[in-house]
């Protein structure tokens, strides 16, 4: 303040001096700042929030997330319309002997009975074209349809009490080289359906490795 | 948020992993569809599915079991029945379900229940339980 009252010139240098002053006068220079008071205050106000400084955005990763599940649970493909029909191999001879044995012996021919009935298996060739030749006692070419028909009539059950065959009938399937898969299945599937419960692919000998 | 991103990640990973199972045990291919209900829902048993293989114009491209192929030859035959051998030695219960495209030949699938039979008699198993499966579509599926 004393400075002032030494200056030279007019009340514009006065005013100056008074203004020079008062700067020096404020501590460690802080002319033209913001007060310390209100800086502290706002950096108190800001310190709870440094937990959360590095905040990502996670809207786009669970975008993305849920894109893929939508997308796997859509191509997952469930075998859940598949089902099984069941066939005995048993009672076809084997082409390999099991290791360590010797060839398995056939039994000796029963004594011939004239009364017995001859138990040759019902034999159903499918054809290229998926009709089906049956053999002994039908003699007669069906379509799959009327085969179906026909076999569960013949099956005897308490609904069918005059059908000619037992359930335990052997049924042998011979499909022609070229019928397709379907067909074949589809023969089977009338026998198994029809009550047979007998039913197999006829078996050629030594047929092993033979693929077409 | 990071239980939700936690879960679905896990059904991720489940659903990766279970196409990938399902994927190589069962062949993209259409399987017979016979006109009745006669087939059964497949049971909880171990199986080996013997895939046949669909080619072009009813032929078969390879046999497989699991991840592995087999050339439709003599030789891939009989690698087939030692593969399948082994797994019902070590497994006896175990059953063989075929699976193969209504449109393959029967001359291409008859090796493959060949196969099977030489396998269960090789094996040495009580051959009056052997049996195989087919598989088909239900009739009622819209597959």
């Amino acid at each position: 303040m004393a400075d002032v009252a030494h200056s030279d010139g007019g009340t514009r240098h006065a005013a100056l001096g008074a203004l020079q002053a008062l700067a020096s006068a404020l501590p460690d220079g802080q002319v033209g700042r913001r007060p310390r008071r209100s800086s502290m205050v706002r950096r108190r106000r800001r310190e709870p929030a440094v937990g959360f400084a590095i905040r990502t955005n996670m809207t786009p990763m669970i975008d993305v997330v849920f894109q893929l599940l939508v997308f796997f649970i859509a191509t997952t493909r469930y075998a859940n319309d598949e089902r099984v029909i069941a066939m005995d191999l048993a009672r076809r001879t084997a082409a390999v002997a099991p290791s360590g044995t010797a060839a398995p012996v056939p039994p000796p021919p029963p004594p011939a009975d004239p009364f017995v009935m001859e138990d040759e298996a019902l034999r159903l060739e499918v054809r290229t074209d998926g009709t089906v030749a049956a053999g002994t006692p039908f003699r007669k070419t069906f379509t799959t349809a009327e085969l179906r028909a026909a076999l569960t009539e013949q099956v005897r059950s308490p609904m069918h009490p005059k059908g000619m065959f037992e359930a335990a009938f052997p049924v042998v399937i011979a499909p022609a080289e070229n019928a397709p898969w379907e067909s074949a299945v589809e023969v089977l599937d009338a026998a198994v359906a029809a009550g047979f419960r007998n039913v197999g692919f006829e078996r050629r000998p030594g047929a092993t490795g033979t693929a077409p | 948020m990071t239980p939700l991103i936690d879960m679905a990640f896990l059904l991720i990973v489940f659903f990766v992993l279970v196409s990938q199972v399902t994927g190589a045990e069962f062949v993209e291919m259409a399987l017979p569809k016979p006109a009745s209900n006669a087939a059964k829902r497949p049971g909880d048993a171990d199986r080996i599915v013997l895939n046949v293989i669909p080619a072009k114009d009813g032929g078969a491209a390879a046999y497989r079991v699991g991840k592995r192929e087999f050339a439709p030859d003599a030789a891939g035959l009989q690698q087939l029945v030692a593969t399948m051998a082994q797994a019902m030695k070590a497994n006896p219960g175990i059953e063989v379900n075929v699976r193969a495209d209504r449109s393959t030949a029967y001359s291409w699938v008859r090796p493959a229940m060949d196969a099977v039979a030489d396998a269960l008699a090789t094996s040495g198993i009580d051959r009056s339980r052997a049996r195989v499966k087919l598989m088909v579509m239900g009739a009622d599926s819209n597959g």
